[in-house]
């Protein structure tokens, strides 16, 4: 199991976004919404221009989690996110996590974590509650409510 | 890609189910998915890797999920352009592996008009060719103006 787990900081995971990646994301995505690709549209819609996808930062997070706890998160991860802020091609996108509780059962433990993608400028893009099981009780960490 | 038709807000109510679903995830779909999250984790890239750990092949990240819950509400008609994604939630019950055929139900669970918006919330279910619940996904969005 990953060394982190002793630790309250998940992340940093650091990418930078481009008009490609955006492109890439959309084509793969196959609903060619053209705010994701066509800047003149784009240009006319309240964003100004091309933004990402919201839920391509859910990669990043879903990166992180994975660095973390492993199966832990293929098999009994929770996700509930908010897009606070959208993704624009040059933004470099930050996410980092830290475990802010964890809930033991008879048999498993699982913590839940406080995570957010945040942009070059700090200004936060995403928020999420990020749950994973871990393969302990972390220490440091309050027990939430049995 | 064919364009399909544009549904309106008022065809759509609670309880209203979309057509299911089928969605292949293979080693290319995975493959593509991490190139633009720029993720080198090998259990995406490497089946050797992947069965070493115990899986049954190439591990894809699951938030792929977005990939498909947006199109399991868009197999009928579609929604018109300029909706605005607000709030996504998922619960990932088992890995999903390449080859992978996930057959997802789409439904609309919630409708509402708040500050003078309307939103929409679909909640999503996807299930592996074994019949095993992989995903369950609730997506909020307001419809555009």
């Amino acid at each position: 199991m990953p060394a982190m787990l002793d630790a309250e900081q998940l992340g940093p995971i650091i990418r930078t976004v481009t008009r490609d990646t955006i492109a890439d994301y959309e084509e793969i995505l196959g609903i060619g919404n053209p705010l994701h690709l066509d800047e003149e549209y784009a240009r006319e819609t309240p964003f100004g221009g091309i933004i990402a996808h919201g839920m391509m930062s859910l990669a990043y997070v879903s990166e992180m989690m994975a660095q973390a706890f492993g199966r832990g998160w293929y098999e009994a991860g929770e996700l509930d996110t908010t897009f606070v802020r959208a993704v624009r091609p040059g933004d470099t996108i930050i996410t980092r996590g830290k475990i802010t509780g964890q809930r033991r059962t008879s048999e498993q433990t699982h913590v839940v974590c406080e995570v957010y993608c945040e942009n070059q400028m700090g200004e936060r893009v995403l928020e999420a509650t990020a749950q994973a099981r871990a393969a302990g009780l972390v220490q440091g960490i309050p027990e939430i409510g049995a | 890609m064919k364009r399909k038709r544009e549904f309106a807000i008022d065809e759509i109510e609670v309880g209203h189910t979309f057509s299911p679903l089928v969605f292949l995830i293979d080693e290319e779909l995975i493959a593509r998915y991490v190139d633009t999250a720029g993720d080198r984790d090998p259990l995406h890239r490497d089946p050797s890797c992947a069965r070493s750990a115990g899986y049954q092949g190439i591990v894809a990240p699951p938030t792929i999920a977005a990939l498909y819950v947006l199109k399991a509400y868009r197999t009928d008609s579609v929604p018109p352009p300029g909706g605005v994604h607000l709030r996504q939630r998922f619960k990932f019950h088992h890995p999903i592996v390449a080859g992978d055929v996930l057959s997802v139900q789409a439904s609309v669970v919630d409708k509402y008009v708040k500050k003078g918006r309307q939103f929409l919330v679909i909640e999503s279910t996807a299930r592996n060719q074994h019949g095993v619940r992989v995903v369950w996904s609730e997506s909020t969005c307001f419809w555009p103006e």
